[in-house]
């Protein structure tokens, strides 16, 4: 236990003290007053108003104690006096100064104590205010100021009982009159002053505090009009009076209109040069009897009321001016009595001015830190992050709305709770240790954690780091944690997609391969790897022009970089046979597909494999089917055209009518028979590319004419004619004659089938550009337009009873298209129905070199 | 220089109704004397001993085919300078041109018209000797 120790001033005190003549005094209730306020504001079970004397604490008014003294030696207030503000000691057991104090350890039990020292006018330290309860308690900045606040008052009943006393010496010697009005004034005076602190506990409107204040300040002194206010600072640190109270003295329209729409906020005074002015710059009190003359004087406005006497008293409070006091006009003018006497007054005024002032600061602040805290939590509510703050218990002491939305709790019912109030205990052991390592590191600590939703478990990256209070004592840990939860399921799904793909890429019988702008492998899957031979990765990466022979392994850089400075496509966007090269060096057949795609600013190509080795050969077994059944048809045929034919001729002698018929039509299909499977022949050695042509260069008049005569035959039966027009004689093309013929009989028999009896089919030859255009016009019905686009197909006639009809194969025009594209033309057709169709082949024109 | 005159003709092919068709057509209309043999090997044997005009030779012919058949003939003194056409189905013009490079003067193309077979034999005859 420690002794309080004497102030420096102990015999001053001490004096001080004595002098009150309040020891041993009996309870009064201008004191008990207080410490029944302060155990009910405090919620204490014992407030005193203790005098620190010689040996011994005396207790003045003591509330819940039943002692009324304890040696000096155990009080706290013996430590209290020594402190200029209030002496807290939140938990004496915890203090080595109290926790073997006898107070502390025996009855009455003090486990807290707050002690506000009490001053006498001198400024010495006679006792404390102080509050006392039997439990531990923390004594917040509000509680602290309306302990100070109380205690003020009771220093103030205190100082009254001194002035009391020296107003009593002084007028030992006084007049009678005086005598005999002091105590009436002085029941007055106390009067106003317990109205005054009433009021102020009771805690009404400011305002009307230093109205009444100025009421009962005019009234003792008989003063006509004055003011009270508060002193404050103008930026370049000069006095200025903000008023309270003000008497009404406006003398016109434009004074009372400013004082209605002011004096409820305060007026305002800046003028230094003034009688109240002197005081604001002076500090010290101003008795002005002849304001008139006074050289201290400002003058007054016109209008003024008169101003025949001035008193300005300054108000102090904790040795600070805190404001002033401003009355006029007594009778008789002012004396430093009337200020002596108005002292218990004017401290009132100024604890009730200073009170208000740190009631104003109190709250500035407050607002502020409101302010501050409101913009603190807008901050972290509108932040997608999750935001909260744990005390170093791990009990939340914040949370944002993201924590309230994925929670679906609210701050309130989180605030205290810990995190195994709130999740399963494994999850929040290790929240709980992540905690705890972000406490014990210096700065901010980062991990993956797992958090319970509604939808399951969903994974954080927390940040969390710890808080220091402004003395650098860690106080708790803070955290911001963001969901990844989604970023991880879309690369999960990114993944699986990737991974289908892939299985899909890898499952297509098609070799699918890209490429880049420069020809280099980005891609080969595995039946692109199985088509060329390859193992996995061996293509990735290198050209795709090892995967193709001569010339085009040698071409393709240029090809590639022809097409990318926007030259023509040969492959892209068109599928076509073409050649591929092996691993071992083997080429075969394959189809290619190849298309274009943008990735951002790259353009990638993909193509499309198909090994067609299998399907040529299959070709091939077909066609040399088809071309040894046909051949093999032909034998049988030969005999039975033979047979028929020389019947028919009469070769065997002379038949009847009928029988004769019949073997007409037995010719006659024969001979259709034979054509057709001519024809087959002839597609089957166009497609196989085994059709061989003999070109020489051949007249085309003279060509036309031996055509025209050749199928003359062919159109009587029709009952046709055929007309050669054009005059191109001695124009030549390079052709091979037989297959020319060919054409030409497709194209007359077919006008002359479908021209009407008698008709005409005009063969024309001209100048077509630079070929030579050979049209063959019908007046025929003209061909349907459904059937416009497969005209030039096998087996493709315009209607299939047709066939029996008109005796075609159905395959002459797909025949002379194959056989005019290899002369370098074109085939085409015009036709309007009920009107007539021209078929046209253009042939370049053959020229013989010059010399 | 005159055309020699067309008479006898011998005719080699495998298929007995198309013998019996170009022999009818042959002797009926166009008033030859046929000789037919059935096979390649038949003709080398028959041919020497008899003296033809001409030999019109199938192409198509099991075991012995036209062209060998021509070969052979051409290395026996009595048919080496028999003027000979082929009777095919196999008319492309580059086979054509195989048939003549090897000695035959024509090619006749399969099936043919049995009307004007005789015409077109002797036109073709004329032709290589005209």
């Amino acid at each position: 236990m420690l002794e309080p120790l004497l102030p420096a001033d102990e015999a001053e005190r001490l004096a001080a003290l004595r002098a009150l003549n309040i020891l041993e005094t009996a309870p009064e209730d201008r004191f008990d007053r207080i410490t029944r306020l302060a155990a009910r504001l405090f919620d204490v079970p014992i407030a005193l108003v203790s005098l620190v004397d010689a040996n011994r604490q005396w207790f003045k008014s003591c509330y819940g104690l039943s002692a009324t003294e304890t040696p000096r030696s155990v009080s706290f207030c013996g430590h209290a006096i020594l402190s200029d503000d209030t002496f807290i000691i939140p938990d004496a057991l915890l203090d080595a100064r109290f926790a073997d104090n006898p107070l502390v350890t025996g009855a009455p039990h003090v486990r807290f104590y707050a002690g506000q020292p009490l001053t006498g006018m001198d400024g010495l330290k006679l006792g404390t205010l102080c509050i006392i309860d039997h439990k531990p308690r923390h004594l917040s900045e509000q509680d602290r100021e309306a302990l100070r606040n109380l205690a003020a008052l009771a220093q103030q009943e205190l100082n009254l009982t001194q002035l009391h006393q020296a107003w009593a010496l002084k007028n030992m010697g006084g007049t009678r009159k005086d005598a005999e009005d002091e105590p009436h004034n002085n029941h007055h005076l106390l009067n106003a002053v317990s109205r005054a602190q009433a009021r102020f506990i009771a805690d009404t409107d400011t305002s009307l505090i230093f109205n009444e204040l100025l009421v009962d300040l005019l009234a003792l002194t008989n003063s006509e009009y004055g003011f009270i206010g508060e002193v404050l600072h103008t930026a370049d640190n000069q006095p200025y009076l903000h008023t309270y109270a003000i008497t009404n003295i406006a003398w016109d329209a434009a004074t009372r209109e400013f004082y209605e729409k002011n004096s409820a906020n305060g007026l305002e005074f800046y003028n230094l040069k003034s009688l109240f002015g002197e005081v604001l710059r002076t500090q010290l009190p101003v008795i002005a009897n002849s304001p008139a003359t006074d050289l201290r004087r400002g003058g007054l406005p016109e209008g003024h009321p008169a101003l025949n006497a001035f008193l300005g008293a300054p108000l102090y409070s904790g040795g600070h001016m805190a404001g002033m006091v401003g009355i006029a006009n007594r009778p008789g003018g002012y004396n430093e009595d009337v200020l002596l006497y108005l002292q218990p007054m004017l401290n009132t005024c100024a604890n009730i001015i200073t009170a208000h002032k740190n009631n104003r600061q109190r709250q500035e602040t407050e607002a502020a830190l409101k302010n501050s805290q409101q913009q603190l939590q807008a901050v972290l509510d509108n932040s997608t992050a999750v935001i909260y703050v744990k005390d170093l218990q791990g009990r939340y002491l914040l949370i944002n709305s993201a924590y309230e939305r994925f929670s679906h709790l609210d701050r309130t019912s989180v605030k205290g709770k810990t995190d195994h109030d709130l999740f399963p205990k494994d999850i929040a052991d290790s929240l709980r240790a992540n905690d705890m390592k972000a406490v014990e590191g210096k700065s901010s600590l980062m991990w993956e954690e797992k958090v319970p939703h509604d939808d399951g478990l969903h994974t954080y990256i927390s940040v969390k780091f710890p808080l220091h209070d402004a003395s650098g004592n860690l106080y708790a840990i803070c955290g911001m944690s963001t969901d990844i939860t989604p970023r991880i399921q879309a690369e999960d799904e990114l993944r699986a997609s990737e991974t289908r793909i892939r299985a899909v890429l890898d499952n297509v019988l098609d070799g699918i391969i890209t490429i880049n702008e420069q020809g280099t492998v980005e891609s080969f899957n595995l039946a692109a790897e199985q088509i060329f031979g390859y193992v996995p990765g061996e293509v990735v990466g290198k050209n795709i022009k090892m995967l193709m022979p001569e010339p085009y392994h040698a071409g393709h850089d240029g090809y590639l970089a022809n097409y990318m400075g926007g030259g023509a496509a040969k492959v892209i966007g068109i599928g076509r046979e073409v050649t591929g090269r092996r691993k071992d060096g083997s080429i075969f057949p394959m189809d290619l597909a190849v298309s274009e795609m943008t990735l951002g600013e790259r353009r990638l190509f993909t193509g499309i494999v198909r090994d067609i080795t299998e399907r040529k050969k299959v070709d091939r077994l077909k066609n040399e089917f088809v071309s040894t059944v046909s051949h093999e048809l032909r034998t049988p045929l030969t005999s039975i055209r033979g047979a028929l034919g020389l019947i028919a001729g009469g070769v065997a002698g002379e038949i009847p009518a009928q029988a004769k018929s019949l073997v007409d039509i037995a010719h006659n299909n024969c001979e259709r028979l034979v054509r057709l499977i001519n024809d087959i022949l002839d597609i089957e050695k166009i497609e196989s590319g085994k059709l061989v042509f003999d070109f020489h260069p051949v007249e085309i008049m003279r060509l036309m004419k031996e055509a025209l005569e050749a199928n003359l035959a062919y159109a009587e039966q029709f009952g046709v004619q055929y007309t050669l027009d054009g005059d191109l004689s001695g124009v030549k093309t390079l052709a091979d004659n037989d297959r020319l013929m060919q054409v030409m009989a497709n194209l007359l028999s077919n006008a002359a089938k479908f021209s009407p009896i008698n008709g005409v089919v005009a063969v024309s030859v001209a100048r077509h550009g630079r070929e030579i255009r050979i049209c063959v016009t019908d007046h025929g019905p003209g061909i349907p337009e459904e059937f416009h686009h497969r005209i030039f197909q096998k087996f493709a006639q315009a209607d299939a009873s047709d066939t029996r009809q008109k005796g075609g194969t159905g395959l002459g025009l797909n025949i002379s298209k194959a056989i005019i594209e290899k002369h370098g033309g074109e085939i085409g057709f015009e036709t309007q129905s009920g009107v007539g169709t021209t078929f046209y082949f253009d042939l370049p024109e053959w020229r013989e070199l010059a010399g | 220089m005159t055309t020699p005159v067309l008479n006898r003709i011998l005719y080699v092919e495998d298929e007995a109704d198309i013998q019996a068709v170009a022999q009818l057509a042959l002797e009926a209309i166009g008033g030859f004397s046929v000789t037919i043999c059935s096979s390649g090997r038949e003709a080398i044997q028959v041919a020497p001993g008899l003296s033809h005009d001409l030999i019109l030779l199938d192409v198509m012919m099991p075991d012995m085919d036209g062209p060998s058949t021509l070969k052979a003939l051409r290395g026996i003194a009595q048919t080496a300078a028999t003027p000979v056409i082929f009777m095919t189905a196999k008319v492309q013009p580059h086979e054509v041109a195989q048939y003549k490079e090897m000695g035959a003067i024509a090619v006749i193309p399969k099936p043919f018209d049995p009307m004007t077979l005789s015409a077109t034999v002797r036109r073709l005859w004329e032709e290589a000797h005209g």
